[in-house]
């Protein structure tokens, strides 16, 4: 049976109780990123993760939910630069901004594209990559995961300031909170990106945060139990 | 899945996030002049293994045919002599990417400086200018690095210098003339140099590099024609040099026939225990233990080693662990790990090329 407009956004805006442990684990999660954005360090990082996990092990089972059919999610991203390959002392911190729109073909699946670009004192990183999202809904939040494949380019400001391009895979998951019909607010994503640039290996990591704005509705699939109406 | 499964699935996965949060080696920054191309290459050392990866951006433009360098014991600045420019430039060190920035005016040399050293304090850097036979010396600035040349700067000195070494205390300072056969020794106080008694003290024939022991006992010149090691006992009071019973000692083994090494470099591990002499004419390297009582150099159990083509320096790591071997016809540098009991060069090679001849090496602490 398919759900009118009005219906749609009335079940869209239905908000389930929140449990003594959601709450709990919704404010550490944004109490760390707070953190993580003036610090920028690994073991704020981890913190977030942490919250991240949590809340996934947390939630209690879901009931049946949407999701969006069309969302374009943009906001903050920090990476942490693996700039020793560079023949730097160590790591670099970087930031700058994510934009990811993203089409879902089924209820849990869909292909996400992102642009993304960090920025730093010594050296900055821009990426362009797509590839297949799965979701997973769970009472206001989706959680979700991907890979994606493309291209990284990045500009040192070190002696003649060279630049190179490369391949860059991405591989990463987060969490959406439902706000409203139109917005969702993108909670965190982490991801682990992989470029080859200047002929070594890199392995980066990055958080991001931001506002997610979406349109339509994929409902899930439900079966039919013997005796009962759907 | 169950509470349980689910808390064990998280610390698995945060146990690996932090092993790898926390794995990071430490390392330091080695500097190779490449007179032809004006440059200066940059690497990073990895203090565990010695690889050598390039600093993106390097190499740095330097001046006119560098050809020694130097950096100062803050690791905040680096001096390199320009052969052809007849000068020395001053270059800072970015601490995070390694990068050099060369820092204007360059400082007024004699005619073509061919070697650096300092003190150990920082406080004063000697030059040897090859053509204008003199040593110029220069007070530094601690805080800009700068180079102000002392008054009486230069000093006359033999002819054709071409190589310097200083004590560990900084209060005398040799110098290699290989046209006289001979090394010229000066008292340093408060960087004006005075001849020590008896110099110049005869060596061999051809000597073009010299090292002092971190003790400051005794000091090691490579002979490159008679193809041979000096060693000079130093007199801790007058500075003056007197040859220990013995040498000169050959770099050749007992089964050479035809001794045509041509040391050109010579270099003493931070331990005292361990010679090394680059030989440009066999492109290996020798490798003595020096017995700590009469500096009395033996060469160890499978010295020679293999280099690239033509070694022209030989740098011990400032951690001591890695030797590195410029080469000149091969355009690379050789890396040895030192085996630290018997200061053997175990197989393990690891290296980097270079985009011209390499002329000189220097690693940051």
């Amino acid at each position: 049976m398919f759900l009118t407009r009005r219906s749609q956004k009335d079940h869209m805006r239905k908000k389930r109780p929140v449990t003594t442990s959601q709450a709990q684990s919704q404010s550490l999660i944004q109490d760390s990123q707070m953190t993580l954005i003036q610090r920028g360090s690994t073991t704020a990082f981890l913190f977030l993760l942490i919250g991240f996990l949590l809340l996934v092990v947390g939630s209690p089972p879901s009931a049946a939910q949407d999701v969006p059919r069309i969302e374009v999610f943009g906001g903050y991203s920090y990476l942490r630069f693996d700039s020793r390959s560079f023949g730097f002392a160590g790591s670099t911190n970087l930031n700058g901004y994510n934009l990811a729109p993203a089409f879902n073909i089924f209820h849990g699946f869909g292909v996400v594209g992102e642009l993304s670009g960090q920025y730093g004192s010594h050296l900055n990183l821009r990426d362009v990559a797509v590839g297949p999202q799965i979701l997973y809904p769970r009472n206001n939040l989706i959680f979700f995961a991907h890979v994606m494949y493309g291209d990284a380019r990045t500009h040192v400001s070190v002696g003649n300031g060279p630049g190179d391009t490369a391949r860059v895979i991405v591989a990463g998951a987060g969490a959406d909170l439902h706000y409203s019909s139109r917005l969702s607010i993108r909670v965190v994503q982490v991801d682990y990106l992989r470029t080859s640039l200047f002929r070594g290996t890199q392995n980066n990591f990055r958080i991001s945060t931001g506002l997610v704005y979406h349109w339509g509705a994929i409902q899930e699939k439900k079966h039919k139990v013997p005796g009962k109406a759907p | 899945m169950t509470p349980i499964k689910q808390q064990s699935l998280v610390c698995i996965v945060l146990a690996s996030l932090a092993g790898l949060a926390g794995c990071s080696s430490s390392n330091h920054v080695a500097y190779v002049t490449l007179g032809q191309g004006n440059t200066i290459a940059a690497f990073r050392v990895d203090n565990h293994s010695g690889s050598l990866t390039k600093i993106v951006g390097s190499p740095f433009n330097a001046g006119n045919s560098p050809i020694s360098i130097l950096v100062h014991p803050s690791n905040k600045f680096v001096y390199a002599a320009n052969q052809i420019g007849n000068d020395i430039s001053l270059f800072t060190v970015d601490q995070s990417t390694g990068a050099l920035t060369e820092v204007g005016p360059r400082a007024a040399a004699g005619i073509a400086p061919a070697f650096l050293t300092m003190d150990s304090g920082g406080h004063f850097l000697f030059a040897a200018n090859q053509a204008s036979n003199s040593i110029s010396v220069y007070s530094i600035d601690a805080a800009k690095g700068t180079l102000t040349e002392i008054q009486g700067s230069p000093f006359v000195t033999g002819a054709n210098p071409v190589a310097l070494a200083i004590t560990p205390s900084g209060k005398f300072l040799y110098v290699a003339t290989p046209n006289l056969q001979s090394v010229f020794g000066y008292s340093v106080g408060s960087g004006v140099l005075q001849p020590v008694p008896d110099s110049p003290a005869l060596v061999d024939v051809g000597p073009v590099s010299l090292a002092v022991d971190p003790a400051g006992h005794f000091l090691y010149v490579a002979n490159f024609i008679a193809n041979t090691l000096s060693v000079l006992a130093i007199d801790p009071n007058s500075g003056a040099l007197m040859a220990i019973a013995g040498s000169p000692f050959t770099t050749c083994t007992s089964t050479t026939t035809t001794c045509t090494n041509n040391p050109v470099w010579v270099a003493v591990h931070p331990s005292g225990k361990f010679v090394y002499t680059a030989n440009k004419g066999t492109s290996n390297v020798s490798v003595f233990s020096i017995a700590s009582t009469t500096g009395v150099p033996t060469q160890i159990t499978n010295s020679p080693f293999a280099t690239g083509s033509t070694p022209v320096f030989a740098s011990v790591d400032s951690t001591g662990r890695f030797l590195f071997i410029g080469n000149q016809s091969s355009r690379n540098i050789t890396g040895f790990s030192i085996n630290q009991s018997t200061g053997a060069l175990p197989a393990g090679v690891v290296g980097a090329a270079t985009t011209s001849a390499p002329t000189s090496m220097i690693t940051t602490k």
